[in-house]
């Protein structure tokens, strides 16, 4: 783990609003202003890179001093998660030879939940790996981006469940242990055990994304009604989560309205330096 | 024998069919609870809701009770009310 446990930024939204720029403006402001940043595209069509003018990878790429940029492939850790599951699946019912793994494995491939499974696991990878002050998320679509942040929530609901569920096994365990030998010690749970690490580990994201200290969640928009409808229920989807550090952000206004006026190419750091210059006070307001 | 020693040897046999019954009934409930718990965590791969699939796939390694359970099961799916009917003693 690393020492520092970095501040987090999510910035959603509907497609085409400006999540990518506005990010990569922000991560600019902070590596600028003395703070080290790790800014990740978690969306699958990339264009950190086209802002930036760098080719980004799967690995941090050094943009200016004290910012990297990586574009995390999604498919890529969706694939090792399977074939990490595929692993330990084999080894644990190597004698079910008649079950067609493959076949299985296929379809899980498509399975809800996989995919915002997968972005978990890069987030975990870059969270506690990357040891910066800042971790700034360019998110993917609306339904995915919510479906990886409902994951933490969803799973402890369940592990509470099937805890509720064990325990009842276990006294039965126990009862029929006395009746039959007249003892009381239990054998090794290795499923109550899973179920509590499993716990301890979703509760630690949870309290990542809830934390709104440290966590905050940009819903970036524009001046119009679709993709500040979109907002809204993001925002009424991230409350009912529990999720409370949530800041909406207007893009593409025109002059003289509050927000982030439209420039048209914007990119490369000169230009991105110069209008954070100019519109320094919204971001001074915008950035805590 | 002495009657005692019969008498003894009475109680202490009904003792021991009672808690073979109990011990039985408590096992078929311990098993309904497993099969429940399979298929709480292994419904997806029949339709079912079931646990978000990074949480199941994560127990899948340690409950192969469970998974022999839900296999077992398949046998005796299609007529459940004969199984009940032959852990009842009924003919």
């Amino acid at each position: 783990m690393s020492a520092v446990l970095p501040h987090v930024r999510f910035f959603m939204g509907k497609g085409g609003v400006g999540k990518s720029t506005l990010s990569a403006l922000t991560a600019l402001y902070h590596a600028d202003r003395g703070h080290t940043v790790l800014l990740a595209s978690f969306d699958p069509a990339h264009n950190l890179g086209d802002i930036f003018q760098q080719k980004l990878g799967e690995r941090p790429v050094p943009i200016v001093e004290r910012l990297s940029a990586v574009e995390v492939d999604p498919e890529k850790w969706s694939r090792e998660y399977l074939q990490e599951a595929e692993r330990q699946f084999r080894a644990a019912y190597a004698y079910l030879t008649t079950f067609s793994l493959e076949q299985h494995f296929k379809v899980i491939h498509h399975a809800p939940g996989v995919e915002a499974y997968a972005l978990m696991r890069a987030f975990d990878d870059l969270y506690r790996k990357s040891n910066v002050d800042f971790l700034l998320l360019d998110m993917p679509p609306t339904a995915l981006s919510l479906s990886f942040l409902a994951l933490p929530r969803l799973s402890l609901l369940w592990l509470e469940q099937l805890h509720a569920l064990r325990t009842e096994i276990q006294q039965k365990q126990k009862m029929i242990s006395r009746l039959r030998l007249g003892r009381r010690e239990m054998e090794r749970d290795r499923v109550m055990e899973n179920i509590n690490r499993q716990t301890e580990r979703w509760r630690e994201r949870d309290a990542v994304f809830s934390n709104n200290a440290q966590t905050r969640y940009l819903l970036i928009e524009n001046p119009e009604a679709l993709s500040a409808l979109e907002n809204g229920r993001i925002e009424s989807r991230l409350k009912e989560l529990g999720f409370s550090g949530i800041d909406r952000v207007v893009n593409k206004t025109g002059n003289g309205k509050s927000g982030f006026p439209l420039v048209a190419g914007l990119y490369g750091i000169n230009k991105m330096r110069a209008y954070i210059d100019r519109h320094k006070s919204v971001f001074d307001a915008l950035i805590r | 024998m002495s009657l005692f020693a019969g008498i003894k040897k009475f109680f202490k046999g009904l003792d021991q069919q009672h808690r073979h019954k109990a011990i039985e009934d408590l096992e078929w409930e311990m098993h309904e609870l497993q099969h429940i718990f399979g298929l709480l965590t292994l419904g997806y791969m029949v339709g079912l809701p079931s646990a978000p699939l990074p949480v199941a796939w994560e127990l899948l390694p340690d409950m192969p009770r469970e998974f022999a359970i839900m296999l077992a099961r398949l046998d005796t799916a299609q007529n459940p009310l004969s199984e009940q009917f032959s852990r009842l003693d009924v003919s």
